[in-house]
């Protein structure tokens, strides 16, 4: 079965050792998801090692000439998600490669980006939500929730309380994280009923990779404003630099 | 108000009936932050709620023997049937399975009830229940803290392993809030027996040798109350110069248990003995406590900012007191706590009220007279609260010149220290530098 729009998982494929794992979270993503999954690879050094990820993992696989931001922005388009390897040259000092960068604050299409350092687990799929109780996290959620549709993956949603989200007060603090708990559900969370949230209190980055590891979370979906100037989206730079997971990049609010 | 009615038994929880946050649990908040202002604006509605507590004595009784002691044990958290429904196991902001202590360790709650039947006596002069369930309240508490405390071979009386109102602190030893409230209790007790004469003299004479006997804290050389054993031992931390603001979670920003070893406090808890027994303690030891203590105070808990005001009004800080003030009345309409929605905040919304009637405005009960010593600064202009003592209303309106009282019935009123038998109309008097002069 295949959702209604039919739009591809699409995994953007370089000729690099990245290849198999932006591959195989594209097969693991079309499955879950109910859509189809197919690679695409733009030649400018050879195709073997993209063209082999790919029959591992069971793409159909297509290779195209051309500029290669262009081509995987045309690509991006038609795509339900894209995925792709969060560096397509090592440079050390910056966790996001120029393709990557391009196609981040370029494309309105959820990007999957596969941080260098990550490892895929044989665990029941399931998303990590953070959210940060501004204007963006309704969009968040509900982008999230729209691509999972039905899928069977667990979905939380997480809460960091950092510095400037410290509570002023906090009475009886059983009580009190219940009665927070459960307004802040109704504010940002709707009526929806598929979403447990965790709390934490602390780094928001630090917290989400503990959480993520605590929960075997097997993609952590962030939302943002597709700013990447200096100075902006701190924690999806430290997040694409630190995480093992798979991050769901969600273009909100911007 | 809509939680209290003028009869029956009245259990109002910390949100009242505004909300289902706090799952309609009642808790000192009740007694100590919501009860002063119906006892004195409603006093049906207040006697309403003591009866919640006459009606559930056997409750506190069973709950006493059940954890080895007598008299009345009210328990941390209550609700329908009165017995403790404290949870025992939450999880916090961290999303740890803590460990709630509560239940078991913050008895204060009993002389916190005894507190407000001696406040109501004090306030209504209902002698059928000052002789009736009022006695038995401030018996039965008393019994309680008879077998609570533990006398040491020096003799002194001590209390230990409680959780004061500073609830970072868990446990701690001779908690002076706890402490001295239980000696409060003891001499309410005694006072009670002489008024009705139904207890053996040997059990009066024990409490009164236990009320003698316990630790208060107080360290002549500084006027300050230590708040437990132990406490100026612990890391000397400022939270007002290191936190990035106040009110703030302490606890959460330097987590549980570096908070437990510091001088951080939740809210006031020396201090509250200040605001509650003014009688009771150290005659002018509010300031050196208020100097010491308030800086030290993350406000942490709603129903600090409205405490604090009230103090720093009576120290004569009018811009502080009027700064937390504003701060407590806003706690729920510029909903700070982001739970507004689950239902208002009562106990602080007391609060407010206390600052004004006990803080600006120094009104209070004895047991003889309405004390009347305002202290309003010039820019909160006239100042106005209405209320009853024994049957009478009263209107009170003072600024920082001028205080007026509308008394409808003859009442004697407590001014610069000296009882006044207020002949009922307007009367007007006006500050000097020697108190308060009757205007001519």
């Amino acid at each position: 079965m295949t959702t209604n729009d039919s739009k591809p998982i699409i995994a953007a494929l370089d000729n690099s050792e990245a290849a198999l794992t932006v591959a195989q979270t594209a097969a693991a993503l079309g499955a879950l998801l109910h859509r189809p999954a197919r690679a695409i690879h733009i030649r400018e050094d050879g195709t073997r090692t993209a063209n082999a990820a790919a029959e591992r993992c069971g793409l159909p696989f297509e290779a195209r000439d051309g500029a290669v931001i262009e081509a995987l922005l045309d690509a991006a388009a038609h795509a339900a998600i894209m995925v792709l390897g969060s560096k397509d040259r090592p440079a050390p000092g910056d966790p996001i490669g120029h393709v990557a960068r391009a196609l981040m604050v370029q494309v309105a299409t959820p990007i999957v980006v596969i941080p260098p350092g990550t490892v895929l687990h044989a665990h029941p799929p399931a998303v990590l939500i953070p959210i940060d109780g501004s204007d963006t996290s309704a969009p968040t959620l509900d982008s999230t929730l729209a691509l999972f549709g039905e899928a069977d993956c667990a979905r939380t949603a997480m809460f960091v309380f950092d510095e400037p989200r410290l509570p002023a007060f906090a009475d009886h603090a059983h009580h009190e994280t219940e009665a927070w708990t459960r307004e802040f559900q109704r504010r940002h969370l709707g009526s929806t009923d598929l979403i447990d949230i965790e709390l934490r209190v602390g780094s928001p980055v630090e917290q989400v990779l503990e959480v993520a590891a605590e929960q075997h979370a097997t993609l952590i979906a962030v939302g943002w404003s597709q700013h990447l100037d200096p100075g902006r989206a701190h924690n999806v730079r430290a997040l694409i630099e630190r995480s093992s997971v798979p991050l769901l990049l969600l273009p909100v609010g911007s | 108000m809509q939680a209290a009615p003028d009869n029956g038994a009245a259990a109002v929880g910390a949100r009242g009936l505004t909300g289902p946050a706090y799952r309609g649990h009642v808790f000192w908040d009740a007694e100590v932050f919501v009860f002063p202002f119906l006892t004195a604006t409603h006093p049906a509605a207040a006697r309403a709620m003591l009866e919640y507590r006459v009606r559930h004595l056997a409750e506190a009784q069973r709950l006493a023997r059940s954890t080895g002691f007598r008299g009345a044990r009210f328990p941390w958290e209550s609700a329908g049937r009165g017995t403790d429904v404290t949870p025992k196991r939450a999880r916090d902001r961290s999303g740890r399975l803590v460990a709630i202590h509560t239940g078991d360790l913050e008895v204060h709650v009993v002389a916190d009830i005894a507190w407000a039947a001696q406040h109501y006596i004090d306030w209504t002069g209902d002698d059928a229940f000052a002789r009736g369930a009022g006695h038995r309240l401030l018996i039965e508490t008393a019994r309680f803290w008879a077998s609570r405390v533990q006398v040491a071979s020096d003799g002194r009386a001590h209390i230990n392993t409680v959780i004061g109102p500073d609830e970072y602190h868990d446990p701690v030893d001779d908690n002076a809030f706890t402490n001295v409230m239980a000696q409060s209790n003891f001499r309410w007790a005694i006072a009670s027996a002489a008024r009705v004469g139904d207890i053996p003299r040997e059990e009066v004479d024990g409490w009164r040798a236990l009320a003698d006997a316990i630790i208060d804290g107080f360290d002549p050389t500084s006027g300050i109350y230590e708040q437990f054993r132990g406490f100026f031992a612990l890391e000397p931390l400022v939270i007002a110069e290191v936190a990035p603001r106040r009110p703030i979670a302490a606890d959460l920003l330097l987590g549980p248990e570096r908070t437990a070893q510091a001088q951080v406090l939740k809210q006031a808890d020396v201090l509250m003995l200040h605001h509650l027994v003014p009688d009771a303690v150290v005659p002018d030891s509010l300031s050196a406590n208020l100097r010491y203590y308030e800086p030290r105070a993350a406000h942490g808990s709603s129903l600090s900012p409205g405490v604090h005001a009230s103090l720093f009004a009576r120290a004569g800080e009018g811009a502080r007191a009027l700064e937390l003030l504003r701060l407590a009345a806003s706690i729920d309409l510029d909903d700070i706590t982001d739970t507004t929605a689950l239902g208002l905040h009562l106990a602080a919304m007391g609060t407010v009220w206390q600052a004004c009637v006990f803080g600006f405005l120094g009104t209070r009960p004895t047991s003889t007279a309405l004390t009347v010593d305002p202290r309003v600064p010039d820019e909160l202009g006239d100042l106005t609260a209405t209320m009853t003592f024994h049957g009478s209303r009263i209107e009170i309106t003072a600024s920082a010149t001028q205080l007026t009282i509308d008394a409808a019935a003859p009442v004697p009123v407590l001014i610069n220290n000296r009882v006044h038998q207020h002949p009922g109309g307007m009367r007007r008097w006006n500050a000097s530098p020697n108190g308060w002069e009757p205007s001519r």
